[in-house]
């Protein structure tokens, strides 16, 4: 790949988003932009029209299963792979059993973890896995 | 009398002496009656009579019998043994004086005296000295031919320790609930922010790799977060094992995968294993990745008790256990759940010092550990494993192993169904 991934964060923890664009950035192979605001994750995606996404579960505006939805209900960004990153387990979360299929990492996860995942998920790597995207 | 034959009967005789007009005395009339058949079956009435008061006064329950007006009129040894009461206590006492008046009427709406008999019927009642206990009275109405009630019987079982346990057990359960509910809202709050400081000691691992008193440092700040996570990580365990996912498995299998998953840490621990798999076990219906986790976690634990040993041996044995009543599972409800009184049975030993009286009561118990070294235990480890071995319908007991050891426990229920 030429030039680079494009990474979008949507996740209302601000701190984490700035340290973990920073961390991605600094691998020199994503362009990264943060979200903070759940409820324009959506237009977020349709704006910066990222590679990856990497969604936060549980936020306060909207959660992640529903933004999820959004995305998916767009044909034009229906294509996008999503990861969740989560700092709940994922199986009591409302609205998971529609987003089965989206892999997910357990916060805190190690940014080798991060990477390694976006670049499965995208086709840098190995192809995705179901499940935890380890 | 003796017969010609010399064989002597029983008999009844009657005797008429007969008299002449002035009153002397001319003769007498015999009637004899053979009654030997009467006098044997009395004996053997007398016998069986006997038969069923040795029963009634060495029973090792209570047993009392009332009058057509539910007054005490007879019972047994073990009845004031266990009311605390002597025959004048006990001789036509109204027998609802037992119960307080909410008690009696509770008894009262079981309808006893239309239906004729209820069994196991649980209440209290007081003793002589005021106390009261958990009781479990069957009781059988009497009646004569004619369907007139003539009394009842009462069979009375001493249920308090029951009771008590089952009252702590409440308690236990409920005290886990709430720990469980903020294990999930303490999981959310912390994971985050770890999560930040993880991203921050990554940024300042890869910007001060080379600096050589910021790299301790940092690696330090890693371990704790690593810590600090899996203390969480173990919160959430314990406060939803999860949905299982059941599967008819071969048990030897999914210990063989716990054996390959913890062989790189027996192997540096110097752990000789020794793996004795029964034949031909039956298949059980189990999550194989949970029970896998059950065995990680007591494989793990042993190897830190045999660590300071250097030769600890540690064996893992499966079997199907033909007899519950007679192994360390005795209690009736595990019986009762595990039909034939049969299981499969999965044991963990190991070679260690074993856990001391006092501490065994509390291996259970959420964050209790006997593990000094930081890092090494949570104390939520054994607490999950009996979660998810119980919500397998199965039972985990740990013991003590003479000279030294310490032997892990589970039973599953063998068959199809687990859901309890």
């Amino acid at each position: 790949m030429n030039r680079k991934a494009k990474v979008l964060l949507i996740d209302d923890e601000t701190m984490f988003t700035r340290l973990l664009r920073i961390n991605l950035e600094r691998t020199g192979q994503y362009e990264v932009r943060e979200e903070n605001d759940g409820s324009k994750g959506y237009a977020a995606t349709l704006e910066f029209r990222p590679d990856v996404i990497l969604l936060d579960v549980m936020m306060r505006e909207c959660p992640g299963p529903e933004v999820a939805r959004q995305i998916r209900a767009d044909h034009q960004l229906r294509g996008i792979p999503i990861i969740f990153v989560t700092a709940t387990p994922i199986d009591g979360v409302p609205g998971r059993d529609e987003a089965c299929d989206i892999p997910y990492i357990t916060k805190p996860a190690p940014i080798a973890q991060i990477v390694r995942s976006i670049d499965r998920t995208c086709g840098l790597g190995a192809k995705g896995a179901e499940g935890e995207a380890a | 009398m003796r017969k010609k034959s010399g064989e002597v009967i029983d008999i009844d005789i009657s005797i008429t002496v007969l008299k002449d007009a002035r009153g002397g005395i001319t003769g007498s009339i015999g009637i004899i009656r053979d009654i030997t058949e009467r006098k044997q079956a009395e004996l053997k009435l007398k016998l069986a009579e006997e038969r069923y008061r040795t029963i009634f006064d060495n029973s090792a329950v209570a047993i009392t019998v009332c009058d057509g007006q539910e007054r005490i009129v007879s019972w047994n040894k073990f009845a004031e043994d266990l009311f605390g009461m002597g025959h004048d206590d006990l001789y036509l006492r109204p027998v609802s004086s037992l119960y307080s008046e909410e008690e009696w009427k509770r008894i009262r709406s079981f309808n006893v005296r239309q239906k004729g008999m209820q069994h196991h019927l649980e209440t209290r009642m007081r003793k002589k000295s005021g106390e009261v206990i958990d009781i479990d009275i069957s009781i059988t109405v009497l009646k004569d031919p004619q369907g007139s009630i003539t009394g009842s019987i009462g069979i009375i079982r001493d249920i308090t320790d029951r009771k008590r346990a089952e009252y702590l057990q409440m308690i236990q359960a409920a005290k886990m609930e709430s720990v469980g509910r903020l294990a999930a809202g303490v999981a959310h709050e912390v994971k985050n922010p770890l999560a930040t400081i993880l991203m921050a000691v990554e940024y300042l691992k890869s910007r001060f790799a080379a600096d050589e008193e910021a790299a301790p440092i940092i690696a330090d700040i890693l371990l704790a977060v690593n810590r600090a996570d899996s203390v969480v990580k173990g919160l959430l365990d314990f406060s939803a094992p999860g949905r299982l996912d059941l599967q008819e498995n071969d048990v030897n299998t999914i210990v063989e995968r716990a054996l390959l998953l913890t062989k790189h840490d027996l192997d540096k621990n110097k752990v000789l294993v020794r793996m004795e798999a029964g034949r031909d076990l039956p298949c059980v219906r189990l999550d194989p990745v949970k029970i896998e986790q059950v065995l990680i976690n007591i494989i793990t634990n042993a190897m830190h008790a045999m660590r300071s040993d250097g030769k600890g041996v540690l064996t893992i044995r499966t079997s199907v256990c033909k007899d519950l009543v007679k192994s360390s599972f005795e209690d009736l409800d595990s019986c009762r759940w595990f039909p034939g009184g049969q299981a499969l049975l999965l044991e963990v030993e190991n070679t260690g010092p074993g856990i001391s009286e006092e501490n065994m009561g509390r291996v259970f118990e959420p964050f209790f550990t006997t593990k000094k070294s930081t890092g090494e235990g949570t104390g939520l480890g054994l607490t999950v494993c009996r979660k998810i071995v119980e919500l397998h319908g199965g039972r985990m007991r740990l013991d003590n192993l003479q000279p030294r050891g310490l032997r892990v426990s589970m039973i599953f229920r063998i068959g199809s169904e687990v859901a309890r």
